[in-house]
C-alpha cells in the first residue's frame, strides 16, 4: 500500500463532534445522475420542518458547516431563507448543487443571506443538457464557468464533486491539473468512487426480519464490477500522473479500519504556481486549535487565501517546510510572488459504503449525517429509512471468492475484501 | 447535565487510546453476565499472540493495550506477553480478577514491563472465599489488591465493577472506599449490567438465519438492560454530590446516549478539591496526541501524583479554576496541603450496548475495547457473536413475519 497510515492524521471527528451537518430541502431534481442515492418521494419539504431538522442536527453534531442538499436544493422556493437561517445560527451554509439553476442574481441573494460555499456536482456521467458525451477534461469548461461565477460573486468558496467510474478513472488527473491552474478560484475537489447496492443476487437485504426488494432503491448496481473502485485507486492514479501527491489526513471505515473512506490532500499555491502540500502535523494543529478556540472542528475555513499564515506551522510540519522551500525558491525567481496571496486547495478521495456480510462498512466520523424523524442517520442511507423504516441489513447468500487472503490471524473472520 | 456539552473523546476506530488483546478465554472463576465464554482450550501460543499484537497495532493507534480474556494470569506465558506489548512501546495493562496474583507475581509482571492492573471485583463473582459478600465487604479484597500493587511500586491500579440492579445501592460504599485510596487507586470503572434472557422480546438472526443466543455468555435467566449510566451517576453523587463527567463517548445509533463517561477528581488524602472540566480533558488528549502521536489512556503513577500541575489549566477550564480556588482556600487553612501530593482519580461509567425498539443496537461510538477477529477489529463485548455465528447478530422484535416488496 502506497499510503502509510502512520504518516497521516485521523481526523478526530465523531458523530457528536463533527464539522459537518446535512439537511435536505427537497428530493426533486432536474437531472438524474447514475449512482445518486435519492429518489423523489415527497417533493419540496416545508420550511418549518427544514428549520427544525437544521436546529436538531446542529445540536446533535456540533457542526461548523451545514450542507444543504437534495435533490437539487436550488429548486426549493425558500432556499435563500434556509441559507440565512443556517448563517444566523452561526454555521457556514454550504450548497450542494448541480449548478443548472444558479444565476448571478440568485447567487447574490444567497451571498447576502450568508452562503459560505458552493459544491458543484459536475462530472461526465451526468445527463446534463448540452454536455452529454463529454470527457472529464472537456467538462472542465463547465467547471470553469461555475468557478468564475463564484469568483464574480466574491466571498463564496467554490468546490466540485466528481463521481468517479472505472471508465473515467484515467481522466481524473486532468481535473486535478485544471484545479491547480485555478488555485485562487477553486477551493476543493472531491473525487467520490461510484457505489451502488449490489443487485447481482449475491446478497439478500433485510429490514428487521423481512427481506426487502433493494431494487426499490435508486442506486442499485446490476453487477459488482463497477462498484469496486476505492479511494486509493483514484489517489494512485493522481499520484502516478503528478509523481508526488501527499495526503495529510483521513477517515477510516466503521467495519474495516484500514479502508480510507475519506483521504485528504491539501495543496498550497498561488496564482502563478503550485508550491506543495500541507502535512499531517499541520492538519492536526489546525483542527485542534480550531476546536480549542471555537469548540468546533472545521470542514473549511472562511478565508482560503490566508495560506501564508499557515507557513508558521512549518515549525512543526516537515511537509509544510518543503512547501515553504518551494514558495521561497519561486519567489527568488519572481520576487513579485511575495506579494501575491497564497491559497490552499483541498483534494479529497472518497469511498462510500461497502456491503459486507451482515454489515456495511461506512465512514467512521461521517461528516454528512442528517436528522430524520429526530434521529441522526448517514445521509447516504436516507432512502433506506424512508422506504423501509430502517437501515438495511445485508446478508451474503453467495460465497465471496477470497481476494488477497493472507490467512487469518485471530480466531476466524477470513479477510475477503480487497481493502 | 447536558451530555452534548461534555468533551467528546476524540477516540475512533483507527486512532484510539486503547485496544484489547485476549491471550486466552480460559477463566478460573465465573462471573454473572460475563460477555466472554469460558473456554479452557482457548489458550493461544506466544507466536500467535505476537502476530495478533502486530495486527492490532497495524489497525489502530493506541496508548495502552488491555490484556484481558478470560483470565490473562492463567496464561503460562503472561510475562512474555506483557514484555511483547511493552517492546512495541504500548502500555500493557492487565484486566484481571486478581485471583492468581501474588506479591511475587506482581513484581515479576512489573519487571516484564507491566504498566498496571485493572481488577474486576464485584459481588456477582464465584470467587473462592468471597461468595455471598456485599460490595462493602469486598472492599477488603480491593484493599489487599491495591496494597499489593502499591507494594510492587510504580504501576497503576484500577477496579472494574459490574453494577447489577441489586448492587446499585452499594455503589456509594465502593466509591467512598476508592476516595479514601486516592494514592493507590487511579481509576474506577462502573459498568451497567447487560443481560439477555428468554423474556427478551426479540428474535435474533445472523447471516439471515435465526440463531439462539442461549449458547452465548450474555444469555441469562432474565433480561436486565434497564440500568443506565445516569442511574450510576446518581449513586456516585450520594458520595460526591458535585461529581460531574467531563468527557464521554456517545452511541452508534443514539449519538447523545452516554455509553462511556469519565469524571476525574483531584484529591489529597481524602480531601477533594474539584475536578477536571471538558476543556482540561481536551487539552490533555490533544496535547498527548500532538506530542506522542496517540490519545492518552492512562497517566503514569508519577504523573497522577502531580495533579496540582493540572491547576495550570485552570486558565482555560472553569471547573479546574474552581478546583484551584477550593485548593487555595483549604490550603490557607491547612498549609500542609501545599506540600502534600495531590492525586488524580477517575471514575468511568459504562453503559454497554442497548437495543432500540426496532432491534437496532446502540454500541459505543469510538469503542476503546476493540479486539481482533480474524483480521478485523470488533468490539470485545460482541466477539462472542462473531465467533459463534461469523457475523454480528440482528435483533428483530417478536411478531408475525411478513415479506415486503
Amino acid at each position: 500500500m502506497s499510503v502509510r497510515r502512520e504518516d497521516l492524521y485521523r481526523f478526530p471527528w465523531s458523530r457528536t463532534d463533527n464539522p459537518g451537518g446535512w439537511v435536505e430541502v427537497t428530493d426533486e431534481c432536474d437531472l438524474s445522475c447514475p449512482g445518486c442515492y435519492r429518489q423523489r418521494l415527497e417533493g419540496h419539504r416545508e420550511l418549518r420542518r427544514i428549520k427544525e431538522d437544521i436546529a436538531a442536527c446542529q445540536k446533535l453534531t456540533n457542526c461548523d458547516r451545514m450542507g444543504i442538499a437534495g435533490g437539487e436544493p436550488l429548486l426549493h422556493p425558500d432556499i435563500v431563507e434556509v441559507v440565512g437561517f443556517i448563517a444566523r445560527r452561526g454555521m457556514k451554509p454550504m450548497l450542494l448543487t448541480n449548478g443548472e439553476n444558479l444565476s448571478l442574481d440568485l447567487g447574490q441573494a444567497l451571498k447576502a443571506a450568508g452562503l459560505a460555499k458552493i459544491h458543484f456536482h459536475v462530472d461526465s456521467g451526468m445527463p446534463r443538457p448540452g454536455w452529454a458525451g463529454k470527457t472529464e477534461g472537456e467538462m472542465n469548461a463547465l467547471r470553469q464557468k461555475y468557478a468564475d461565477l463564484c469568483w464574480e460573486l466574491g466571498g463564496i468558496q467554490c468546490g466540485f464533486n466528481i463521481t468517479v467510474f472505472p471508465r473515467t478513472l484515467p481522466e481524473v488527473p486532468a481535473v486535478v491539473e485544471w484545479a491547480r491552474s485555478n488555485m485562487s478560484r477553486v477551493h476543493h475537489i472531491s473525487f467520490v468512487a461510484f457505489r451502488g447496492i449490489p443487485l447481482d443476487g449475491s446478497y439478500e437485504f433485510y429490514a428487521g426480519e423481512r427481506t426487502v426488494d433493494a431494487r426499490l432503491l435508486q442506486h442499485g448496481a446490476p453487477d459488482q464490477e463497477g462498484i469496486g473502485l476505492t479511494s486509493l485507486d483514484i489517489f494512485e492514479r493522481v499520484r502516478q500522473h503528478f509523481g508526488e501527491f501527499v495526503p495529510c489526513a483521513y477517515l477510516a471505515g466503521t467495519s474495516i479500519p484500514e479502508s480510507y473512506k475519506f483521504l485528504v490532500c491539501v495543496q498550497v499555491g498561488g496564482r502563478s504556481g503550485f508550491y506543495g502540500f500541507l502535512g499531517a502535523r499541520a492538519a492536526e494543529i489546525t483542527q485542534t486549535a480550531h476546536h480549542l478556540w471555537t469548540g468546533r472542528y472545521f470542514d473549511f475555513l472562511r478565508r482560503p487565501e490566508g495560506g501564508r499564515r499557515l507557513f508558521l506551522l512549518g515549525a512543526f510540519d516537515r511537509e509544510l517546510r518543503r512547501t515553504i522551500g518551494g514558495y521561497l525558491a519561486g519567489a527568488l525567481r519572481r520576487p513579485a510572488r511575495l506579494f501575491h496571496p497564497v491559497y490552499v486547495q483541498s483534494i479529497s478521495f472518497q469511498q462510500p459504503n461497502e456491503i459486507l456480510d451482515g454489515e456495511v462498512n461506512m465512514c467512521d466520523g461521517c461528516m454528512n449525517a442528517m436528522v430524520f424523524r429526530g434521529r441522526l442517520i448517514p445521509s447516504c442511507r436516507l432512502d433506506e429509512y424512508r422506504l423501509f423504516g430502517e437501515a438495511l441489513h445485508p446478508v451474503r447468500i453467495v460465497p465471496r471468492p477470497a481476494v488477497g487472503t493472507s490467512g487469518p490471524v485471530g480466531e476466524g473472520g477470513d479477510r475477503t475484501w480487497k481493502y | 447535565m447536558e451530555i452534548l456539552n461534555l468533551y467528546r473523546m476524540p477516540w475512533t476506530m483507527a486512532d484510539n487510546a486503547m485496544t484489547w488483546l485476549e491471550p486466552t478465554r480460559k477463566c478460573n472463576i465465573t462471573c454473572d453476565a460475563c460477555f466472554a465464554r469460558n473456554d479452557p482450550g482457548s489458550e493461544k501460543s506466544v507466536e500467535r499472540i505476537g502476530r495478533e499484537i502486530d495486527a492490532l497495532l497495524g489497525l489502530r493507534r493506541c496508548d495502552a493495550m488491555l490484556i484481558a480474556g478470560g483470565e490473562p494470569l492463567t496464561h503460562p506465558a503472561i510475562l512474555d506477553i506483557v514484555a511483547m506489548v511493552k517492546k512495541r512501546r504500548v502500555k500493557p495493562v492487565l484486566i484481571t480478577n486478581g485471583v492468581g496474583l501474588t506479591p511475587e507475581r506482581a513484581l515479576e509482571l512489573k519487571r516484564a514491563g507491566l504498566f498496571g492492573f485493572t481488577f474486576h471485583v464485584d459481588s456477582h463473582q464465584s470467587r473462592p472465599g468471597w461468595t455471598g459478600k456485599t460490595e462493602g465487604e469486598l472492599n477488603e479484597l480491593r484493599q489487599s489488591l491495591a496494597d499489593m500493587v502499591d507494594d510492587a511500586g510504580r504501576m497503576i491500579c484500577g477496579f472494574n465493577m459490574t453494577v447489577f440492579p441489586d448492587t446499585l445501592a452499594e455503589v456509594p460504599v465502593v466509591v467512598a472506599w476508592a476516595l479514601g485510596n486516592a494514592r493507590k487507586v487511579q481509576s474506577y470503572t462502573l459498568a451497567a449490567l447487560r443481560l439477555i434472557g428468554p423474556d427478551f422480546p426479540f428474535e435474533f438472526f445472523a447471516g439471515g438465519q435465526p440463531v439462539s443466543l442461549e449458547t452465548t455468555a450474555y444469555y441469562g435467566s432474565g433480561t436486565s438492560l434497564d440500568l443506565t449510566a445516569m442511574d450510576i451517576l446518581s449513586a456516585v453523587r450520594k458520595v460526591i454530590p458535585d461529581f460531574e463527567f467531563c468527557a464521554f463517548l456517545g452511541g452508534t445509533a443514539l449519538p447523545h446516549s452516554l455509553k462511556w463517561a469519565l469524571g476525574s477528581r483531584i484529591l489529597s488524602g481524602t480531601e477533594g478539591f474539584g475536578q477536571l472540566g471538558p476543556k482540561a480533558m481536551e487539552l490533555i488528549q490533544a496535547g498527548h496526541h500532538f506530542f506522542k502521536g496517540r490519545y492518552m489512556a492512562f497517566g503514569s503513577p508519577r504523573m497522577n501524583s502531580r495533579a496540582k500541575l493540572l491547576f495550570l489549566m485552570g486558565a482555560f477550564d472553569p471547573s479546574l479554576h474552581r478546583a484551584l480556588r477550593t485548593f487555595l482556600r483549604k490550603a490557607f487553612r491547612r498549609p500542609v496541603l501545599f506540600w502534600r501530593h495531590a492525586y488524580i482519580q477517575s471514575i468511568c461509567v459504562v453503559q454497554p450496548p442497548d437495543f432500540l425498539p426496532s432491534g437496532e443496537r446502540d454500541n459505543c461510538d469510538g469503542c476503546p475495547n476493540k479486539t481482533l477477529w480474524g483480521e478485523r477489529l470488533v468490539s470485545a463485548c460482541l466477539l462472542e457473536e462473531y465467533a459463534a455465528f461469523g457475523a454480528p447478530i440482528t435483533a428483530v422484535p417478536k411478531r408475525s413475519g411478513e415479506t415486503d416488496g
